[in-house]
């Protein structure tokens, strides 16, 4: 007999949807810190926006449930909800996010890089390793910010796209500029950099 | 990467994969969601299936209602049909086949006088 915890997302959205209390809180339980990094990740530094976003994305998954298909992936779907939430927001709130413009020259490839091989923050303790990293993906571009947040999610390129709405191609050229500018980023780490 | 035809940079998904794939190490810890948040919306899907519980009972009582009421209409209309008239009775047609004895014997006297007095006009007109 499965336990609470083996049962498929599948299982558990058939089982809240036919009573059952306690399956809906396993399914909460299972995803709702990935959610709520990724939306932390689009309104980096607003705490109390992220927290909107996330009550009204978790509300909207509640109510769609029944019209959920098992297309493989409840966290992309939830995801991708959680971002038409945070889209419907900025709309409210009349801000227009600028076009993304893939130019090299405009993603700072003239700025000086570290050599290649030379990883200064992998000297880094985990913890502050993870304090940086999230300093440095608040400052990338929105768009390469959210790639890189979905990626590390285990979401395929696909899904990503699938998400953003947009074309794989675009998702890819999105993660390679993050990459580049994160390493950028992170090169400068150094005793005055930006470890405080 | 290469480009196309159009000059649009055309990547591959395959060297972007390798060159993410380091980077997935680096996992950031996941953050603990706040407990009021969970607390309301555990109480959110709560009501939300209480409510979707009671709208599926409604749904099936007024189906089963309403197949009641045609049932019983349908009973109705139909159990007050009128029998059909039975056929008039030819009561002259009944009379002759419903004789006494009495009227047989004064039907055929009657026969017999008819006869007789034909006869006598036949002889009288020889």
């Amino acid at each position: 007999m499965t336990t609470e915890t083996e049962r498929s997302d599948q299982a558990l959205i058939v089982g809240y949807l036919g009573g059952d209390e306690g399956a809906f809180s396993v399914l909460y339980e299972r995803y709702k810190r990935q959610l709520y990094r990724y939306v932390n990740d689009l309104l980096p530094g607003q705490r109390s926006e992220a927290d909107e976003v996330f009550q009204r994305a978790w509300l909207k998954a509640i109510d769609s449930l029944p019209r959920y298909r098992d297309q493989g992936c409840f966290l992309a779907w939830l995801l991708r909800i959680a971002r038409n939430v945070f889209l419907d927001r900025v709309r409210a709130e009349r801000r227009r996010p600028q076009p993304e413009r893939f130019d090299p020259e405009e993603e700072g490839a003239s700025e000086p890089v570290a050599p290649s091989g030379s990883e200064p923050w992998r000297e880094l303790d985990e913890r502050e390793l993870a304090r940086v990293l999230d300093r440095v993906l608040a400052e990338l571009p929105s768009e390469q910010r959210e790639v890189f947040v979905l990626r590390q999610e285990e979401l395929s390129f696909k899904e990503i796209a699938r998400i953003q709405q947009c074309s794989i191609n675009t998702v890819l050229g999105r993660m390679q500029y993050a990459l580049k500018n994160l390493r950028r980023k992170l090169s400068a780490i150094d005793a005055g950099g930006l470890i405080k | 990467m290469k480009k196309c035809a159009t000059g649009e940079t055309e990547w591959v998904e395959s060297e972007v994969t390798a060159a993410v794939r380091p980077w997935l190490e680096l996992r950031r810890p996941l953050p603990e969601v706040p407990a009021e948040l969970d607390r309301r919306i555990l109480l959110a899907a709560a009501v939300r299936r209480s409510r979707r519980i009671r709208r599926g009972r409604w749904l099936r009582i007024t189906a089963a209602a309403a197949a009641l009421m045609v049932m019983v209409g349908g009973v109705l209309y139909f159990r007050g049909e009128p029998v059909p008239e039975a056929l008039p009775v030819d009561h002259e047609a009944l009379a002759l086949w419903d004789w006494t004895g009495v009227e047989q014997a004064g039907y055929n006297l009657n026969f017999e006088l008819d006869s007789r007095q034909a006869e006598l006009a036949y002889l009288a007109m020889r």
